[in-house]
């Protein structure tokens, strides 16, 4: 019986209980949102780079890495994998400007791919794996061929296989683009067979060249060249072409270059993961949710608890008469004070689990394909995970709003049953001190009604007024944002990269100076 | 054989410094059965004495003893277990749940009452049983005044208080719904204490109490108390 009242009560209150319904949805879906979104940011993308085995460090040589230099950088203690790799920005022949950033990792146990569709990966592979979200940008297919100029020749690849990649989570050309755009740059890996077939390939076309240079003609030239190009050189220009070495390892970064200078006996450029454009672009974007998860909700879900607080207040006084009749025909305090917190619970519950389905769409809205997210990474899963700390955080709003309205009833309950019977009284009024300043007695009547009301409620003037200033900060915040993001995009194009076009000169790895030039044009 | 029985019970209300005495040393007994008007000036104490017999109140001081139970040092459980089961209320403005049905709000005591009749039954008895899924605010005063009847009884208590239960009701209204409340009580077996300032309703009692600032000034038992269609309104 009681909870048929409790339902019609709820429905003879409908626009109160609406309003906290609401603002406790607000509250709740906001806050799990934007955990949600960094949760999930950690979560996929930390299980990505697994699946992908991404590089937890990256060294750097100029003049490469050889055979030697490897086995010494494996046999360092603490490093559990490593490869020898490449990547190197090529143009696509016949496509205008359309480029790819091209990838070799020489063991497969460190930074490579998953296969979305095709061929799995194969050392000896003679195709190239190409990103997925490029292919399909680009209307390119599985059994398609691409050319891609590197060093002044042109090379055809067979697709084999539409994959993504942890190294290229955050596909960008260079450190000067913002926003990855799968319309004219992507990446691709081929096996470290199919590099030294391009190598020597490139090894017999300079060597030739040079010979038809000294006087012999083309056709012997190309025959003399292909026996003059040897193993050791080719071994010597892949050694020459492997200018970085990608390793996992969970040492220190002060000890690995400590050990690798004892071992290669030259200090290195040694880059971290945290260093590394991709893994710190994207933990920046979860620290960034984190910040956001942490003062927005929590701002909305102190204005939901305020209104409850209020509104829970005034139903309470309202029902006044009915607690004191239940009271009188003998129902005891507990069953009363159970009763009356369900209706906070009940708000509790209806807004939490509506909260949660607003949630997951505020996730989703970010973190997915085709969310805000998912034109800035590129990778194959979107799930919606919730970091462990909302779960008690929920349910402790939802208890709360009950205690909320446990305390504000039995506020009414207050005392003998008669008392409860007994219509609301307000509380006494004392002069404040406003009333006190000599120019309260010649403010108009309007004016002194109000501000005694006002110095009359003081906790809901406070709530109020915190509910005010809440929605302002989230206001002036949000409109702030936009302009402070316009203001620094502006400052970066014109004030800080004072150029217009960018030259990169790629050095020819087998001895002879050809070199490709990128041209961005601005 | 007394049910009731005020020995130097006072109650007293203290604001600040102010104290207000409503009862003062007030002692009475009142028997089983009987047809009770307690009959005074606003102000006089009378809602105190009956908020005090229906355990919505306890005194300040003396001892109220309900069919040999001292009500005076119960708890607020236990006081909640005596209202539930001892005593039935019918109040001036009927003090119905307006988000309940006429069935549902007589129901709801035996959610509360181990010896509850039956709420249909006690519906059909006040005349209202085409009433049964209309809520109280779609009702007339004097019917929702009957509802307020059958909800009292329907508790099966001892002893039945009613505090103006006539007070707003119309003349003649208020004529039908008293017959009908001394009938009930009657058939029922029940002892009935009417707080009251209509000298009228006195005239119909076994037993009147008359209370002027806080006292009692007179306990009279009436020989031949007259019925309702006896009395001129």
């Amino acid at each position: 019986m009681l909870l048929r009242k409790l339902l019609r009560t709820s429905w003879s209150y409908k626009a109160q209980f609406f309003s906290m319904i609401i603002m406790m949805t607000l509250g709740i879906g906001i806050f799990l949102g934007f955990n949600m979104e960094w949760k999930t940011i950690e979560y996929d993308v930390c299980g990505f780079f697994e699946d992908t085995k991404y590089a937890d460090y990256r060294l750097y040589s100029e003049t490469g890495f050889t055979k030697d230099d490897f086995n010494k950088i494996m046999s360092i203690k603490g490093v559990d994998a490593a490869t020898r790799y490449l990547s190197v920005n090529l143009e696509i022949k016949g496509k205008s400007k359309k480029s790819l950033a091209l990838d070799v990792s020489e063991n497969y146990t460190v930074s490579t791919f998953t296969v979305i569709s095709g061929e799995e990966y194969d050392e000896k592979g003679d195709g190239i794996w190409i990103s997925d979200k490029f292919a399909r940008l680009n209307d390119i297919s599985i059994g398609d061929n691409l050319t891609l100029e590197f060093q002044g020749m042109d090379y055809e690849f067979e697709v084999v296989g539409l994959i993504k990649s942890g190294e290229h989570m955050i596909c960008l050309a260079d450190s000067n683009q913002v926003m990855p755009d799968f319309n004219t740059f992507g990446f691709a890996y081929i096996s470290p067979a199919k590099l030294r077939t391009v190598i020597k390939e490139k090894a017999v076309k300079t060597v030739s060249d040079e010979l038809r240079k000294a006087g012999l003609s083309e056709d012997v030239a190309k025959s003399q060249a292909a026996t003059a190009v040897t193993d050791e050189m080719l071994d010597r220009a892949t050694d020459e072409v492997f200018v970085q070495i990608n390793l996992r390892s969970g040492m220190e970064k002060t000890k690995l270059e400590d050990a690798v200078k004892k071992k290669l006996g030259k200090m290195l450029m040694v880059v971290s993961k945290e260093d590394d454009t991709v893994y710190k672009e994207a933990m920046g974007e979860a620290t960034e949710g984190k910040a956001m998860g942490s003062i927005l909700p929590v701002l909305f879900l102190a204005i939901a608890i305020l209104t409850m607080v209020t509104t829970m207040h005034r139903i309470a006084t309202k029902e006044k008469t009915q607690i004191g009749i239940l009271k009188a025909l003998g129902f005891k305090n507990r069953t009363i004070l159970l009763h009356y917190s369900f209706y906070g619970l009940f708000i509790g519950i209806v807004g939490s689990a509506l909260g949660a389905v607003l949630g997951y769409f505020v996730c989703k809205a970010v973190m997915s394909e085709n969310g805000m997210m998912g034109t800035y990474f590129d990778m194959p899963d979107w799930s919606a995970a919730t970091p462990a700390f909302c779960y008690p955080v929920i349910a402790g709003t939802v208890l709360l709003l009950a205690l909320i309205s446990f305390l504000s009833v039995r506020a009414q309950l207050r005392g003998t049953a008669a008392d409860a019977l007994r219509p609301y009284t307000p509380k006494k009024m004392k002069k404040s001190i406003l009333e006190k300043l000599p120019f309260f007695g010649k403010m108009n009547f309007a004016t002194k009604w109000n501000l005694r009301d006002l110095m009359r409620h003081k906790s809901r003037f406070a709530m109020t007024l915190v509910g005010i200033i809440g929605c302002m900060v989230l206001m002036v915040g949000g409109l702030g944002m936009r302009d402070t993001m316009s203001g620094f995009l502006d400052l970066l194009d014109n004030g800080v990269s004072h150029y217009h076009i960018e030259y990169r000169s790629v050095i020819d790895r087998v001895g002879y100076d050809i070199s490709t030039v990128q041209v961005q044009d601005r | 054989m007394s049910i009731v029985k005020f020995d130097n019970v006072s109650r007293i209300y203290t604001s600040g410094d102010h104290e207000l005495r409503a009862l003062d040393k007030v002692s009475f007994t009142l028997d089983e059965g009987k047809f009770v008007v307690i009959l005074g000036p606003s102000g006089a104490g009378k809602s105190t004495l009956l908020n005090l017999l229906g355990g919505l109140d306890s005194p300040s001081e003396g001892t109220i003893t309900v069919s040999g139970k001292d009500i005076s040092k119960l708890t607020d459980n236990e006081l909640a277990d005596y209202r539930a089961s001892t005593v039935g209320f019918v109040f001036q403005f009927y003090n119905l749940i307006p988000t309940l049905t006429v069935y549902e709000n007589v129901k709801l005591v035996s959610e509360i009452s181990k010896d509850a009749l039956e709420a249909k039954a006690m519906i059909g008895k006040v005349g209202l049983l085409d009433h049964l899924n209309n809520f109280p605010s779609e009702l007339s005063g004097g019917e929702q005044q009957r509802i307020s009847i059958a909800r009292a009884l329907c508790k099966n208590p001892r002893i039945l208080l009613c505090d103006e239960p006539t007070g707003a009701l119309d003349s003649e209204t208020g004529v039908m719904v008293l017959k009908l409340l001394l009938d009930m009580a009657k058939n029922y077996g029940k002892t009935i204490v009417i707080v009251t300032h209509n000298q009228n309703i006195a005239k119909m009692a076994d037993v009147v109490i008359r209370v002027k600032n806080g006292k009692i000034r007179s306990v009279e038992e009436q020989e031949n108390p007259l019925s309702a269609d006896e009395v001129e309104w």
